[in-house]
């Protein structure tokens, strides 16, 4: 879990959000909160089971609230997990 | 930034009471980091329990969002919508009323409680050292005691009191992807099943709540159709399950925290029905209940709009000193204790009489047998589950 980076997971979330909202990668700001994007608790939901799946770790169903952007929720999971 | 709304906290699962003053002192109607409103103070949450303009059935519909999500992602869900469908506690009127009707024209409380006896005698008895009362009897009893009253084979109860468990998780406010595909597993069990006890209740009818039911519903005028009945019929099985696991559990546990109260009712056994309130208060077994603002609507100052959750913290509201002297206190002598364990208004729980009537009767007979227990705390687990607060285990030596 050390060699988890705070770049891989901005760069899977942008591109989870990005297919969720048919927008461009680039246009994922990873300091815009998330449901400016449009997401809710269920595609939450969503968003945090693809995480655990490919990052192998277990997240909170509420950090999606309580680190509502990109940048905020990928360093708390880095934090948590190193 | 500090929150103020942490339930999933390790510390607030092991205790959330600090939580709840927190909030009530600073923020008593929160609207909170996750969108939706918490309310924690008891006028408040009584006041909204008993206005029709807030709506039951915030799960439901999010449910429904969930399954028309998924379905996308080639996760099917859809069986958690279907045995949710007609659970009382998510429907309003007009369909609420008729349905509610019908569960009581069918309830008898006849023999019910030499059936909780029995099932009381039966799981005490050849017990000795330590043992695990979750296991041994706050779990067990309400299953064998609702399956006896509905028709269940006795044999069935404890698998489906484990499935239950599953099932019961939909109620929870925060859950994630992989706890609902378990709830649809065990939706999907549950329809299986009652779908099947129904039947063949409609074919031989017995003297049970079941084929009471069966039997009521050919009377009326929009009588329940097959799916309806089978999610009436899981919802009673359920709603009395954890939540009686948690009076039991709890009950000994905040007995054996108060040493004077447990002597108290050990020499005074005839103040079991107001002291069971007492232990409903003071750790109340649902926690939270959900509403949806059917409307935009002004209340307090908070201006709710249509389609908001809101979140009554029952339990915080039990313990709220405007409405309680010393309310941190556990006092069997309390009077006037109106709480709102059961809720208030058109949902107030129909499984009332039920739920005491069991607590009473199992922590009574705990206490005689074994006035002397002792509860290992360090052992001691929550379950956790935000909208029922019970225990997964605990040790108590005999």
């Amino acid at each position: 879990m050390k060699t988890m980076q705070v770049s891989a997971l901005i760069t899977f979330m942008q591109t989870l959000i990005a297919e969720e909202t048919n927008t461009q990668n680039t246009a994922i700001s990873t300091s815009v909160e998330f449901h400016e994007f449009g997401l809710d608790s269920i595609s939450a939901m969503f968003l945090i089971e693809q995480l655990e799946q490919k990052f192998k770790v277990s997240i909170s169903p509420l950090h999606f609230w309580d680190y509502p952007t990109i940048e905020k929720l990928a360093h708390q999971i880095v934090t948590e997990n190193t | 930034m500090k929150r103020l709304w942490n339930p999933l906290l390790a510390d607030n699962i092991m205790d959330p009471y600090p939580m709840y003053e927190i909030l009530r002192d600073s923020s008593p109607i929160h609207k909170a980091q996750t969108g939706e409103w918490v309310v924690t103070k008891y006028d408040d949450i009584k006041a909204i329990l008993q206005d029709k303009r807030f709506l039951s059935g915030s799960k439901k519909d999010w449910v429904k969002k969930g399954i028309n999500y998924f379905k996308n992602k080639d996760q099917d869900l859809s069986q958690i919508g279907k045995a949710i469908d007609t659970f009382l506690l998510f429907i309003n009127p007009p369909r609420h009323s008729e349905l509610r009707k019908l569960v009581s024209l069918a309830w008898s409380n006849k023999a019910v409680d030499d059936l909780i006896k029995r099932n009381i005698a039966a799981l005490l008895s050849h017990k000795s050292g330590t043992i695990d009362v979750i296991k041994e009897l706050a779990q067990p009893l309400p299953a064998l005691t609702i399956s006896g009253i509905m028709g269940i084979p006795q044999e069935d109860a404890e698998l489906l009191r484990s499935k239950g468990t599953a099932l019961l998780k939909v109620l929870d406010l925060y859950v994630s992807l992989k706890e609902l595909v378990q709830v649809e597993k065990s939706a999907s069990f549950f329809i299986d099943y009652f779908g099947r006890l129904i039947n063949k209740k409609q074919k031989q009818s017995a003297d049970d709540l079941t084929s009471s039911i069966i039997q009521k519903n050919n009377e009326l005028s929009r009588p329940a159709t097959q799916n309806e009945l089978i999610s009436l019929c899981i919802f009673l099985f359920l709603a009395g399950e954890e939540t009686t696991v948690s009076l039991v559990g709890n009950g000994l546990l905040n007995l054996n925290r108060w040493p004077k109260v447990k002597d108290n009712m050990t020499i005074n056994p005839t103040k079991w029905p107001t002291a069971i309130n007492e232990l409903l208060r003071y750790d109340s077994p649902v926690h939270v209940v959900g509403r949806i603002a059917g409307t935009d609507i002004t209340y307090q100052g908070a201006d709710f709009k249509k389609e908001d959750v809101i979140t009554l913290c029952i339990a915080s509201g039990n313990r709220d000193s405007a409405r309680f002297q010393r309310p941190d206190v556990l006092d069997i002598d309390r009077k006037n204790n109106r709480h709102l364990a059961f809720g208030s208004g058109p949902h107030f729980c129909m499984g009332d009489w039920l739920a005491k009537r069991q607590g009473e009767l199992a922590l009574h007979a705990f206490l005689e047998k074994n006035p002397m227990y002792a509860v290992d705390e360090n052992t001691m687990i929550w379950n956790d589950n935000l909208s029922i607060r019970s225990l997964q285990s605990l040790n108590i030596k005999i």
